[in-house]
C-alpha cells in the first residue's frame, strides 16, 4: 500500500470540500489514482473514512452499533432514536459477539455488553489465577 | 488435585461480576516486528500498559511513542497473533512487576512470569507489592555515603578495587575474559560473608545464550546460592521488548529488597545487548537514529537505570542496591560509544584484558586501568591495613617488567622489587568459582606483603596458599580468622598470632 487509507481519505475530503461543484470529477480522478497506486482494494475503507470525516466536520458523532444477530426492526429503530440528532448511527451484524451489543462512538469510546467480552474477562482472570 | 481446581474455577465463575462501562478504545492500524501502531486512545499515557484483543487472547503492549495521529507501542511477548483491526484498551497502569520474598530462588522473565517450572510464585496476593519498572532514583537527601564493603571473594578486587554496598562498579572487557565468571563469584561469595547482612543477589541475563544461562543456574543451584538469588532471564531468543525491559525488572526487584532495609546486588549481563535491543525498538518506531544508529537518549537509558543503585540512609530503612553492569568491548576498545557512556555513569570500572588472560593471569584484571571511586571507604580496616601497599608494589613491578629478562644484571633492590611483583602476581591468581572470604584474603596478603613468602618458590605458591588457608581453618579459626571476620580489624594480638602461624606453617611446608 502506497499511502495509509486515512491519508487518502483526508486528501479526498479536502479536495471535495474545496471544490464541491467538481465532486464527480474529483471522485473519478481519485479512483484513477487508486488504480495507479495499486490501492483500489482499500477504496471501501477510504470511503468509510471520508464519511466519518464529513460527520465529524458537521459536528456530529459517529456511532457504530454491533449486534450479534439481526435485530427486530422496531428494536433497532428504538435504539437509533435513543441517540437523536447529532449522531450518525451505523448498524452492523457481528456474530463474534455471540450475544449482546457493542456500541462504539467515534472509534474512541466503547460500551461492550456482549457475551464475548464477559467470557474473555472471566477466563483471563480465572486462567491467570491458576 | 484436578477436583480442587474444578471447584475453584466453579466458585470463580459463580462469583464473577462484570460492570459494563464506557471505555476508551483504539485500533491497531499497523503491526509487525514486535511493534504496533494504534489509532485512537488520545489520552494514553507514556509507558502505559495497553491490552490488545487478539484472536488468541489478550496481548500486552507498552505505549512508548505518543504521536499526533497514532500511538507507537511495543508488544511485550510474542506478537504473531496481533493483526490490523484488533481492538486496544487502556489499563491506566504503568508497567510494574510483582515483588516479594517468594521471588528468591526463582527464575523469572521481565514480566515476572516464572520460567523454572516450579509453579506459581505468589500464592497470597495480599502480600504482593507491585514495583514499577520505571521509577525515579532516590534523591540526595535519601542517600548516605557508601561505607559497607561488598566482598567479591576475588583477591585483586577486594584488595585494590574494593566495591561498597550501594556502589555502581562496571565490569568491562572483551569476550571470554571472565566478566560473567567474576560476577558469579561475587554472588557465590555472599554465602561466606557472614559478619554482614546477607545480600540478595539478582542476576539479569540480557540477550544471553540459553545454554549459558542454564550453566549459571546449575552452578548457583549446586553452590546453594539460589537460597539468596533471583535470576531474571531475557535470552537471545526473546523479543527485543523483553530484552529492553529485563534490566528495569531486575532493578525493580532489587528496589523491593532495598526498601525493606536489606542489601541487594543486581548484575546486568550485559548492557551492550540491552543497548542493541533498545536501538532495534527505536529504529522500528522510526525514532531518529544518532551515532552508530543508537537513539539520542541511549545515555539516559543507562543513566536512569544505574542511578537507582543507592545506599539509603537510616530514615529510609538503611538498605542498599549495588549494581554491577557488564559491558563487552570489541578488541579492547574502551573508547567506543556505549562503553564510554557507562564508564562515565558508574563509580569505577574493573577492566579485564585479553592479553593478561592468555598469559595465565586470571582473573585478568588490569589493575592500572581499573579503579573504584569509592575506594578504601568500602574496605574493612583489616584489608586497608594489609592491602594499602599492594597497588604501589604492583605498579612498581609493572614499570620494571621490561627488565625482567636482564634480572641478573640489576642491583639487589630492583631484583627484590621484581621478585616481590612476581610473587604478588602469583598470589593474586585465583580459580574460577573459588571465591575466598575476606578474612583469608587478609591473612594471605599479609604474609605476601610482609616478606614472609619471599623465599617460597613461585611454582609452589598456589600450593602454599591452599595449604596455608587450610591450616588456618583447622588450627587458627577462632584466634585469627573469626576475629578478623567479626571485627573487620587486624588487632595487634591477632596480628602477632598470624605472624606466629605463618612462621610455623612455613617451617612445616618447607620440610
Amino acid at each position: 500500500m502506497k499511502y495509509r487509507s486515512d491519508f487518502y481519505a483526508k486528501a479526498l475530503f479536502a479536495a471535495t470540500e474545496k471544490n464541491p461543484e467538481e465532486t464527480e470529477n474529483i471522485i473519478r480522478r481519485f479512483f484513477r489514482l487508486l488504480k495507479k497506486t495499486g490501492d483500489i482494494s482499500q477504496s471501501r475503507k477510504i470511503l468509510e473514512s471520508v464519511e466519518k470525516l464529513a460527520v465529524k466536520k458537521s459536528g456530529d458523532r459517529w456511532v457504530k452499533i454491533e449486534y450479534s444477530r439481526s435485530m427486530d426492526k422496531r428494536m433497532e429503530s428504538n435504539i437509533n432514536n435513543y441517540f437523536g440528532s447529532g449522531y450518525h448511527v451505523e448498524n452492523v451484524i457481528n456474530p463474534l459477539l455471540i450475544a449482546g451489543v457493542r456500541i462504539t462512538i467515534d472509534d474512541e469510546e466503547e460500551l461492550d455488553i456482549s457475551l464475548a467480552k464477559k467470557l474473555r474477562k472471566m477466563f483471563s482472570t480465572a486462567i491467570h489465577e491458576y | 488435585m484436578a477436583f480442587e481446581i474444578v471447584e475453584k474455577l466453579k466458585r470463580e465463575i459463580e462469583s464473577f461480576r462484570d460492570e459494563s462501562k464506557w471505555e476508551r478504545v483504539g485500533e491497531v492500524t499497523e503491526a509487525g516486528d514486535g511493534i504496533v501502531k494504534i489509532s485512537g486512545l488520545r489520552n494514553a499515557l507514556s509507558q502505559e500498559i495497553l491490552l490488545i484483543e487478539t484472536a488468541k487472547g489478550e496481548a500486552i503492549a507498552l505505549a512508548v511513542n505518543l504521536e499526533e495521529n497514532f500511538i507507537g507501542a511495543i508488544i511485550l511477548g510474542e506478537g504473531e497473533s496481533v493483526k490490523v483491526g484488533d481492538r486496544v484498551r487502556q489499563t491506566g497502569r504503568v508497567l510494574s512487576i510483582k515483588a516479594g520474598d517468594e521471588l528468591i530462588g526463582r527464575v523469572v522473565n521481565p514480566l515476572g512470569e516464572p520460567l523454572d517450572g516450579k509453579g506459581v510464585i505468589f500464592r497470597d496476593s495480599q502480600k504482593v507489592k507491585e514495583y514499577p519498572l520505571e521509577k525515579t532514583a532516590p534523591n540526595v537527601l535519601q542517600r548516605e555515603p557508601v561505607k559497607t564493603p561488598l566482598h567479591t571473594g576475588v583477591k585483586s578486587i577486594d584488595a585494590m578495587i574494593p566495591i561498597g554496598r550501594g556502589q555502581r562498579e562496571l565490569l568491562i572487557g572483551d569476550r571470554q575474559t571472565g566478566k560473567t565468571a567474576l560476577a558469579i563469584d561475587t554472588i557465590l561469595n555472599q554465602k561466606q560473608d557472614s559478619a554482614r547482612h546477607q545480600v540478595i543477589c539478582i542476576y539479569v541475563a540480557i540477550g544471553q545464550k540459553n545454554s549459558k544461562i542454564a550453566k549459571i543456574l546449575k552452578l548457583l543451584e549446586e553452590s546453594e546460592a539460589l537460597r539468596y538469588s533471583i535470576v531474571v532471564s531475557a535470552p537471545a531468543s526473546s523479543p527485543a521488548s523483553l530484552q529492553y525491559l529485563a534490566p528495569f525488572a531486575g532493578c525493580a526487584i532489587g528496589e523491593y529488597f532495598m526498601d525493606q532495609g536489606k542489601d541487594a546486588l543486581v548484575i546486568y549481563d550485559d548492557l551492550v545487548k540491552h543497548a542493541d535491543a533498545y536501538r532495534e525498538l527505536s529504529l522500528l518506531l522510526r525514532r531518529p537514529p544518532g551515532r552508530e544508529a543508537y537513539p539520542g537518549d541511549i545515555f539516559y537509558l543507562h543513566s536512569r537505570l544505574l542511578e537507582r543503585a543507592a545506599k539509603l540512609n537510616k530514615d529510609y530503612g538503611g538498605g542498599s542496591l549495588t549494581a554491577i553492569p557488564i559491558i563487552e568491548t570489541k578488541l579492547g576498545d574502551v573508547s567506543a560509544y556505549i562503553p564510554t557512556n557507562v564508564i562515565s555513569i558508574t563509580d569505577g570500572q574493573i577492566y579485564l584484558e585479553s592479553s593478561l588472560f592468555y598469559q595465565g593471569i586470571r582473573p585478568a584484571v588490569n589493575v592500572g586501568l581499573s579503579v573504584s571511586r569509592v575506594g578504601s571507604s568500602a574496605q574493612t580496616k583489616a584489608m586497608k591495613k594489609v592491602a594499602s601497599r599492594l597497588r604501589l608494589e604492583l605498579a612498581q613491578f609493572r614499570e620494571l617488567a621490561a627488565f625482567v629478562q636482564f634480572a641478573s644484571d640489576l642491583d639487589e633492590a630492583t631484583r627484590q622489587k621484581i621478585r616481590r611483583g612476581e610473587l604478588l602476581t602469583e598470589i593474586l591468581k585465583q580459580g574460577d568459582g573459588e571465591p575466598i572470604p575476606f578474612e583469608k584474603q587478609v591473612a594471605i596478603l599479609y604474609a605476601a606483603l610482609n616478606g614472609f613468602l619471599d623465599d617460597v618458590e613461585l611454582q609452589k605458591m598456589k600450593e602454599f596458599e591452599n595449604k596455608f588457608i587450610d591450616y588456618l581453618e583447622k588450627r587458627h579459626d577462632e584466634d585469627i580468622l573469626e576475629s578478623i571476620r567479626e571485627s573487620g580489624e587486624l588487632l595487634k594480638e591477632v596480628e602477632d598470632n598470624l605472624k606466629s602461624a605463618i612462621l610455623a606453617f612455613k617451617n612445616a611446608f618447607t620440610l
